[in-house]
């Protein structure tokens, strides 16, 4: 069920632990409450999972040079770059 | 902005052209460049843009419209497990949803988004570029993830029905 609160964690508080996770460790109080909120908060374990996904496609894309707007532009730049052979 | 910052990865690489070891291939370079290009874009965008706009950090209001007061989902806000999140054959349609909401994104919470992965998410010289501490660089993360989210679900849903 979405938003039932475990040891003061909240849904908000738990879509925020989810993105500091990537660019920090989380103290153990907050590592705990996240995990049990977790355990009862489907809305959250699917926030995870997709904002997860997102990430995937944001790290994909920029890894490929594709954050170029056009993909027409962005192919003759490759062609003329690199020609696939 | 895209034909520019062509020409400026190119301009780039003809300067730089000396220091190419031809470890890696033209084009793994090129890109290399490039990237660093478009983390430039993304800090000018973010630090002109901030103030035309008028967003203060201090203000909540975009995680207010996803959780009550007590910081639960608000109704309709819950995600929802949306098989075309991880459905294969659907990876075309997310990723024209993908495309679509980043560029509804308001334009500095897109430069905090991009600049993670365009930076290989080295928060400290993101925050340092951005010039944000670290709470207020992971606040603008939060948002614009809420929001991009939010929108890609919409958009997902609108098709479906």
């Amino acid at each position: 069920m979405a938003g039932t609160s475990t040891q003061g964690t909240h849904c908000r508080k738990a879509t925020e632990l989810i993105e500091v996770r990537e660019l920090r460790a989380l103290a153990l109080r907050e590592r705990v409450g996240l995990w049990m909120h977790l355990r009862v908060c489907t809305a959250c374990r699917a926030y995870r999972k997709q904002s997860r996904m997102i990430d995937r496609w944001l790290e994909r894309r920029a890894n490929a040079g594709s954050t170029i707007q056009s993909e027409a532009l962005e192919t003759r730049i490759i062609d003329a770059i690199a020609p696939r052979s | 902005m895209a034909e520019d910052l062509v020409q400026l990865t190119f301009v780039a690489a003809w300067e730089t052209m000396d220091r190419f070891a031809g470890d890696s291939s033209p084009r793994t370079w090129l890109f290399a460049i490039l990237k660093h290009k478009l983390a430039d874009h993304y800090r000018r965008v973010y630090r002109e843009g901030k103030p035309v706009s008028g967003i203060d950090l201090s203000n909540d209001e975009e995680p207010g419209r996803y959780f009550s007061t007590n910081g639960h989902w608000e109704g309709t806000h819950a995600p929802a497990d949306a098989p075309a999140f991880d459905d294969e054959d659907q990876q075309e349609r997310l990723d024209r949803a993908l495309r679509h909401c980043l560029d509804a994104l308001p334009p500095h919470w897109r430069s905090a988004v991009e600049m993670k992965y365009l930076m290989n998410k080295d928060s400290g010289r993101i925050q340092e570029a951005l010039g944000l501490s670290e709470t207020n660089y992971w606040q603008q993360l939060h948002r614009a993830k809420l929001k991009l989210r939010a929108c890609i679900q919409g958009r997902l849903n609108e098709r479906t029905h």
